[in-house]
């Protein structure tokens, strides 16, 4: 018992003790920039620490208010030594006391230490510490530049253009509603990339399988090559060179392709849309193949030679039996493809696409409201996370409910 | 050599006579393939001009770096290139081996120090650090921080201490469900908001503690997978030995805990990889910045697919590169595997 | 003799209401070996692993070698004990990722502190000892069971405990590996080990035991020697249970 008071004091003590000295080194190291050097040790440091043995003035040299900073951290280093001491040897010594009462009451103090979970205490303490460090920064920090936390700037009028909107947009309209036209514009893309991805996907993932070698072989260097390059080169592939390269080609009255857009049985698809759309979707369905691949691989080989000898066609057994019971192995991991493809929708600003993104990024800049921005994408985000992964948890449902019944 | 051949023509066709459809598809794949080949050698050999890539050839390895300083940037390249020679290749045990995870992190701030100059190197300025070198040094830098951080994470997500288990949960989560690119472009933004005034760190590291606090995320599930797939029974064996809590958890758990998720740690590895390029948007110049930078240049201009073509095949072969040294390193560590393949030469 | 174990009416629940443990008592002296037999969820695992503080009690004390343990789990005092007391598990519970040799010099390095030399050497005789010498330099899945289990006894060794604790060590062996594991565990005991082994190897109790201890839901039934345990027992929960072990 001795040893735990001696040890838990002095870990408080020393942990006080750095925690005093890094925040002593952050500020200090304010004026030194990245490479190795120590010249600015000499140079004035322009504050002057509260607390100080050494005398300690703004005009000191950054060596000087170190070295203060250094004392300090030893003075609360020492002074929690010598409490922790003390409190041991008095705790101690009324434990072997002879008077009962002493006796009892430092026996219930030792029992009571033991059952304070001094481990989470201290967790806690850090992080309240952290959090409070980060938080009073960034207070610091916004009172310095005036800004402080408001939403009013939603209101205000947005002033820019947005080349594609599916609900009615003129640059008049406030930012708040520049920003849920975003929002459907991203919801827009990410569901028609859903659907294009998972058919891809699915049918390079069966691909794979297949009996027919070039076909298996295609589809393995699809993979191959699509997931080992950056999406976002990809994506200016398709934007910069196969969109933006179109010819003119009035395929019949229905169909029409141009570097302006494609016409598509009464649908204007803008090139920017397609450039994303192309690029999400071969980019998540190489991912959704070997997703597939690994469900289809997880179901027993005898279900191949029981469709066989049944004389079913390899497609009908794929699709009516193999599939099926892949499903449950599949959808998880479907899942957070889905999630990532919406995540990576957002790199449409490499190609000028009005999505959620680009208008808050623009938003941003314009009002400046950064943490305000933050908050507004992260809670979209979450929105459309739950909104991904509340549809698949209700598929997942239906195809586990009717494995279950069968 | 002749009949061979015949033979297989033979069973070929009888296929072919079998199953009409099949036939069918690889009639369709090869004249898409032939299609494929005949329009890619057109361009290559009347079209394509390499000059874009051949010319701005230092610009993809170190950026716009100081030319009488370029061996800087290109020693610590061949450093990081002898690093992971020695990783694969060299001694299996002992203590040379036991330094490497130390040599790893060293190799961050001796890139920083290479890179940004001091103690008697001229220093250089972060706008100048680019290219191939910078795509690295992204890497490697958030890679070293976040394997840390994500293990710190798991543990803390499996913690018994319900406070550390709940915040670990909430940031993990939170950071799964952004964007990356939304955390890399606050990180720029708000990162100096959150430091003490008048503290200012340059956009690089700013962009690699951005990189580091997301893949910290993804890296601390995919090390989650591997403790939740060791038994408890493992804990109990080795507290009955008499190691302490944090001993077990050095010695027992986080070597088995690893190893099981190293295939995952790998895949993360590629992606951080594939993930710098998004500085491009955020005006970094590295791989992909540089090319953008260079396709605004009106020397180059409309040389679009040159770029990416050359791009594609860098990002390909370096990813690839990554995956087969990860698979090589996987049997290695595999005592099993590995010492079987000792005793049969 | 000198007490290696007493325990004294010691009480374990996991869930309310439910004693895995009620009010058992019991002393172990050093040299002896305690075999303790039982139907299948009558606390017998939940007693042996109290004894190194696996479990820790609701009421009552257990004094293991001079040291105390009670409800109040005081960590030092438990990792005074495991330094002392060794444990053999029924599924071995071997380190995977570590050689044969490794998974016995570690504990005496990491805990012990001792040279890696003078470890790998007392590991080199203890599975000398064990039969299984030329493993050494092997990983615990290229073993079979039984070998492993005896690497698993020889790792326990290695600390010089002073009090052996085996959990069914031979009930997740082929009956044609568990004779491997008996005798060297019967070694054990000839050489003057003071052993609580939880089994139901008759043979093993009737040859090797000092004592047989009977537990039924919680309780310790009765305590006798083999030779009036297994001709003659004084309950008829004991003998209702030999019965079916025999047949
Ligand atoms: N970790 C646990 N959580 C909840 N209940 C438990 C736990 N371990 C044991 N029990 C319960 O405690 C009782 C005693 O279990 P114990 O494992 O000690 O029995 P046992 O005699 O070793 O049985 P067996 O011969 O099957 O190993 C049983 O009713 C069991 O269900
Ligand atoms: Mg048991």
């Amino acid at each position: 018992m001795r040893q735990r008071l001696w040890i838990t004091g002095s870990a408080v003590a020393i942990v006080f003790g750095l925690a005093a000295l890094m925040i002593h080194w952050s500020v200090d190291l304010i004026h030194t920039g990245l490479g190795l050097s120590f010249n600015w040790l000499g140079q004035t440091v322009g504050f002057s620490w509260l607390d100080h043995l050494l005398p300690n003035r703004p005009s000191d040299p950054h060596a000087w208010s170190l070295a203060a900073g250094w004392i300090n951290s030893l003075k609360v280093i020492l002074f929690g030594l010598f409490i922790a001491t003390l409190h041991t040897i008095s705790a101690d010594t009324a434990r072997s006391s002879s008077n009962p009462f002493l006796r009892r009451l430092a026996a219930g103090y030792v029992a009571l230490i033991r059952q304070v979970p001094w481990i989470q205490l201290c967790v806690v303490a850090v992080l309240f510490g952290f959090a409070a460090l980060l938080i009073n920064n960034l207070s610091v920090n916004l009172i310095r530049t005036g800004l402080g936390l408001s939403f009013n700037w939603l209101g205000q009028t947005a002033g820019f253009a947005l080349a594609e909107h599916a609900l009615p947009y003129s640059p008049s309209d406030s930012y708040a509603w520049a920003l849920t036209v975003a929002w459907f514009n991203s919801l827009k893309v990410i569901l028609s990339g859903l659907v294009l991805a998972t058919f891809l996907g699915v049918s390079a993932g069966a691909a794979r399988g297949s009996s027919n070698p070039l076909l298996r072989r295609l589809a393995a260097g699809y993979v191959a090559l699509i997931r080992q390059v950056p999406l976002l080169l990809q994506l200016l592939f398709w934007y910069f060179v196969a969109f933006l390269g179109l010819p003119d080609l009035p395929i019949g009255g229905l169909i029409k392709l141009s570097n302006q857009g494609i016409h598509l049985l009464g649908l204007d698809l803008s090139v920017e849309f397609c450039a994303v759309l192309m690029g999400l979707t071969v980019f998540t369905g190489a991912s959704i193949a070997e997703v597939v691949r690994g469900g289809i691989n997880s179901v027993p080989r005898g279900q191949w030679e029981a469709y066989r000898s049944l004389g079913l066609s390899e497609g009908l057994g794929l699709r009516r039996i193999v599939l099926p019971q892949a499903l449950p192995a599949i959808l998880p991991a479907l899942t957070s493809q889905y999630l990532n493809l919406a995540k990576n929708s957002t790199l449409a600003i490499a190609v000028g696409f009005a999505d959620l993104y680009a208008v808050s990024d623009t938003t941003i800049t314009q009002t400046g409201r950064a943490i305000e921005g933050f908050i507004l994408l992260l809670v979209s985000f979450l929105l459309l996370n739950l909104l991904i992964s509340g549809g698949m948890g209700l598929l997942n449902r239906v195809v586990l409910g009717r494995g279950a019944r069968a | 050599m002749q009949r061979v051949d015949r033979g297989r023509l033979r069973t070929a066709l009888r296929r072919l006579r079998a199953r009409p459809l099949d036939g069918l598809v690889s009639g369709g794949l090869i004249l898409l393939i032939g299609w494929v080949i005949f329009s890619s050698l057109h361009w290559l050999l009347t079209a394509a001009d390499w000059s874009v890539v051949s010319v701005n050839m230092p610009l993809y390895a170190v950026g716009s770096y100081p030319i009488d300083q370029r061996w800087r940037p290109l020693l610590w390249m061949v450093l990081l290139l002898l690093l992971t020679g020695w990783t694969l290749f060299g001694p299996r045990r002992g203590w040379l081996r036991r330094t490497l995870p130390a040599l790893w992190m060293a190799m961050v701030p001796l890139g920083v120090v290479l890179l940004a100059g001091g103690l008697g190197l001229m220093p250089v300025g972060s706008r100048n650090w680019g290219g191939l070198t910078l795509t690295l040094l992204l890497t490697v830098g958030s890679g070293v921080l976040a394997l840390p951080l994500g293990v710190l994470l798991a543990l803390g997500r499996q913690s018994p201490l319900p406070v550390l288990r709940y915040s670990s949960g909430a940031y993990i989560e939170t950071m799964r469900a952004v964007p990356l690119i939304a955390v890399l472009f606050f990180g720029q933004l708000l990162i100096p908001l959150f430091l003490p005034m008048g503290f200012e760190i340059n956009r690089v590291l700013r962009a690699v503690i951005a990189f580091a606090l997301f893949a910290g995320a993804y890296i601390a599930e995919d090390v989650r997978g591997g403790l939740q797939a060791i038994p408890p029974t493992q804990l109990e064996a080795a507290a009955v030995l008499g190691l302490s809590p944090l001993q077990s958890l050095q010695l027992i758990v986080l070597p088995q805990a690893l190893r099981i998720a190293l295939p995952a740690l790998t895949n993360q590895a590629v992606g951080l990889l594939q993930n710098t390029s998004l500085m491009a948007i955020l005006g970094l110049v590295e791989l992909l910045g540089i090319s953008r930078s260079l396709l605004a240049n009106p020397e180059f201009i409309g040389r679009y697919l040159e770029v990416y073509v050359w791009l594609a095949a860098v990002y390909w072969l370096i990813c690839t590169a990554m995956a087969l040294l990860a698979r090589h390193l996987e049997i290695q560590l595999d005592p099993i595997r590995s010492t079987s393949s000792f005793n049969n030469t | 003799m000198t007490v290696a174990i007493r325990a004294t009416d010691l009480v374990k629940s996991y869930t309310p209401g439910l004693r895995a443990l009620d009010g058992v008592s019991l002393e172990v002296s050093s040299g002896e070996v305690l075999v303790v037999m039982g139907p299948s969820g009558s606390g017998k695992s939940t007693l042996i692993r109290t004894f190194n503080g696996l479990e820790v009690l609701d009421e009552g004390e257990l004094d293991v070698l001079g040291c105390r343990l009670d409800a109040d789990h005081d960590e030092q005092q438990v990792r005074a004990i495991r330094k002392r007391v060794g444990m053999v598990f029924q599924q071995f519970n071997l380190f995977p990722h570590l050689s044969i040799v490794e998974n016995i010099t570690l504990a005496p390095i990491k805990v012990q502190k001792r040279s890696k030399q003078e470890a790998e050497q007392r590991a080199i005789a203890l599975l000398d000892q064990m039969g299984i010498r030329e493993q050494a330099r092997k990983y615990p899945a290229q073993l079979s069971g039984g070998q492993q289990q005896r690497v698993a006894i020889a790792r326990a060794l290695a600390l010089d405990p002073e009090v052996m604790l085996f959990d069914e060590p031979t009930s997740a062996l082929d009956p044609e590996r568990v004779k491997e594991v008996l005798d060297a565990m019967r070694q054990l005991a000839q050489g003057g080990m003071t052993m609580v082994v939880v089994t139901h190897e008759l043979g093993f109790a009737r040859e090797v035991a000092d004592r047989v201890m009977f537990m039924d839901e919680g309780q310790v039934v009765e305590t006798s020697d083999p030779q009036t345990f297994f001709t003659n027992a004084r309950e008829e929960r004991s003998r209702k249970f030999l019965n079916q072990m025999q047949h």
